[in-house]
C-alpha cells in the first residue's frame, strides 16, 4: 500500500476511534435517565480503545520495516582536498558493484540527479565547483548486506548518509580559530555519526609539507574533541571506526612516497589509535591518474568503495 | 545491552516526560504509606506519555532525512493523539465519579443532620462497585498497554534512526 495512503487511512481510523470514545464516555455518563441500555457504550469504548491501540501498533510495525536502520558518516577534511569528488565518485561506484556480499543503490532523487550531473561534468574534464560554506549534501544510499548464507536469505538491509559540508567547517574543532566549538548543524552531524572519514590532500603533502602538517594538526584537534564528546575518558576508546583517507594518491605513484606520506602523518594515525578502537588508513584515487593535471574523459577511480566497505565491516550493523 | 548513550538519553527523554507520573504515584504514597497498584494514576501516565510523544516529535523533525522524519512523525503523532484521547476520557470520568460520591457524602450530611440516616450499606455509593468504575479500568488498561508499546518503540526509533 502506498505509504502516504497507509499513513492518511490509519490517522483517520484513529480520529474517529477517539471521537467514538471521547462521545461514548459522555454518553455512557449522562445516559442513566435517558438510556436504558448503557452497555452499548461500555462495548463502543471498548472496541475504540482496542482500534486505536491496534492501528497505532500496525503503524509503527509499517514504519519500521518501511525504514531500515540509518548509518551516518561523516567526512572531515579541510577544503580543496576532493571530498565532493570523493563522493561523487564514490557513489558512482557503488552503483556499479556488483558483490555478493553488500549491494547498493543510490536513495532519492537529489542523489541520484546530483552524482549523475557531477559525473558528467568530470567527463567533460572539468573540476566540480568549490562546496560553499552555506551549502550541504546529504548522499543517500540504500545498501543490502548478505550477512548469512544464501540459502537463508536472511539480508540487513540499511541507509547510508554522508554529508558533504564545505571544509572551512572544520575550523570549528580548531581551538586556535574563532569559530572553535560552535555548535552549528556541522558539529552536531560529526558528533552524531556512526563512523568518520578523515580526508587529506596528498598533493599538498608533494607541495608544501607545513602546510599538509598544519592539516593534520587541525584534523588531530578534531579527532581529540571528537573522541572526547564520544565518551572515550581514562584509557577507554571510541566505538566509532575512524578511516583515513589519502585523496589524489596517483600522485604518489605508490612504494616509497606511501611510506614518506605514512611518515608524515604517523601522529594523526597514532593518536587515532589511541582515541578509537578501529582506524584503518586507505589511499585512494577518486578520478584516477590524470594527463598533464588535466582530467580524462575516462575516469578510473582506485580504492574509493573499499575504505567505506571496511567501515561498514567495523561500524554498528555488523 | 543498553550503552552509556542510550542510558543517557532514556533518563533525558523519557525519564523527565514522565515525571508527573512519579511524582503523582510518590505523592500518593507518602499520603497512604501503602504500595499498590491504585498509587499509578491513568490520567497522569496518558499526560506524561503525550508529553514524551510531542518532545518524540520535535526529535523527529531534526533529521536530515525529511521523508524518515516525516514517517516517525506521523506514527509519533498517532500515538500523541491516543494519550491525548485517553488522558482526557479517564480524567472526566474521574471527575465524574467523584461528583457522584461528593453529592452522596452531601446527602448523607443532610439526612445526619436532620436524623433521618436510614441508608443500608448497599444503597452507599462506592466507586469500585460503579459502572463508570469499569469504563474508567478499560481507558486504564489502554494507557498502559499504549506505554508498553510506546516506551519501545521510541528507543527502537533512537537507535535505528539516530534521533537526537
Amino acid at each position: 500500500m502506498n505509504s502516504k495512503l497507509s499513513r492518511m487511512l490509519s490517522l483517520v481510523i484513529t480520529a474517529t476511534a477517539a471521537t467514538i470514545a471521547v462521545t461514548s464516555a459522555l454518553m455512557y455518563t449522562s445516559s442513566e435517565e435517558i438510556f436504558q441500555k448503557k452497555e452499548i457504550f461500555y462495548l463502543l469504548v471498548i472496541i475504540t480503545i482496542t482500534v486505536m491501540i491496534t492501528t497505532a501498533l500496525l503503524q509503527i510495525v509499517y514504519t519500521t520495516n518501511r525504514n531500515p536502520f540509518s548509518i551516518t558518516l561523516s567526512l572531515l577534511g579541510f577544503p580543496e582536498v576532493g571530498k565532493t569528488v570523493f563522493l561523487t565518485m564514490l557513489f558512482e561506484e557503488l552503483q556499479k558493484m556488483q558483490g555478493n556480499h553488500v549491494n547498493f543503490s543510490p536513495y532519492g532523487s537529489e542523489t541520484i540527479e546530483r552524482i549523475m550531473n557531477d559525473v558528467s561534468t568530470l567527463r567533460n574534464n572539468e573540476w566540480l565547483p568549490r562546496t560553499s560554506m552555506n551549502q550541504v549534501f546529504y548522499y543517500r544510499a540504500f545498501a543490502t548486506l548478505n550477512s548469512l548464507p544464501p540459502i537463508l536469505r536472511a539480508k540487513k538491509k540499511f541507509k547510508i548518509e554522508i554529508a558533504d559540508y564545505a571544509g572551512e567547517h572544520i575550523d570549528q574543532f580548531n581551538p586556535q580559530k574563532e569559530n572553535w566549538l560552535h555548535k552549528t548543524e556541522y558539529f552536531q552531524y560529526a558528533l552524531q555519526s556512526d563512523a568518520v572519514f578523515l580526508a587529506l590532500d596528498t598533493d599538498k603533502f608533494l607541495r608544501d609539507k607545513e602546510f599538509y602538517q598544519r592539516d593534520i594538526d587541525g584534523l588531530i584537534a578534531a579527532i581529540q574533541i571528537l573522541a572526547e564528546k564520544k565518551g572515550a575518558f581514562h584509557g577507554e576508546k571510541a566505538e566509532e571506526p575512524i578511516a583515513i583517507l589519502f585523496l589524489k594518491s596517483d600522485l604518489l605513484d605508490g612504494g616509497e612516497k606511501e611510506d614518506s606520506v605514512l611518515r608524515e602523518t604517523d601522529r594523526l594515525i597514532s593518536i587515532c589509535r589511541n582515541r578509537f578502537q578501529s582506524v584503518q588508513h586507505f589511499f585512494v584515487s577518486s578520478t584516477g591518474e590524470l594527463r598533464d593535471g588535466e582530467l580524462t574523459s575516462k575516469l578510473e577511480p582506485t580504492n574509493v568503495v573499499e575504505p567505506l566497505l571496511w567501515l561498514l565491516s567495523k561500524s554498528r550493523v555488523n | 545491552m543498553i550503552d552509556k548513550d542510550t542510558l543517557n538519553w532514556v533518563l533525558k527523554n523519557i525519564v523527565v516526560p514522565l515525571t508527573p507520573f512519579f511524582i503523582g504515584a510518590g505523592l500518593r504514597f507518602i499520603y497512604t504509606r501503602t504500595f499498590s497498584m491504585e498509587l499509578f494514576n491513568e490520567s497522569e501516565l496518558a499526560l506524561s506519555m503525550g508529553l514524551l510523544c510531542i518532545i518524540m516529535i520535535k526529535s523527529a523533525n531534526k533529521i536530515t532525512d525529511e521523508t524518515l522524519g516525516d514517517n516517525i512523525s506521523y506514527v509519533l503523532m498517532i500515538l500523541t493523539l491516543c494519550f491525548i484521547v485517553f488522558f482526557a476520557c479517564s480524567s472526566f470520568l474521574q471527575f465524574h465519579i467523584d461528583i457522584k460520591a461528593t453529592n452522596q457524602i452531601n446527602k448523607i450530611v443532610e439526612l445526619l443532620i436532620q436524623n433521618k440516616f436510614d441508608l443500608k450499606v448497599d444503597q452507599i455509593y462506592t466507586p469500585q462497585k460503579d459502572d463508570f468504575f469499569g469504563m474508567l479500568g478499560a481507558f486504564r488498561i489502554g494507557t498502559f498497554l499504549l506505554t508498553l508499546i510506546t516506551i519501545p518503540t521510541v528507543i527502537t526509533f533512537k537507535n535505528k534512526y539516530n534521533l537526537t
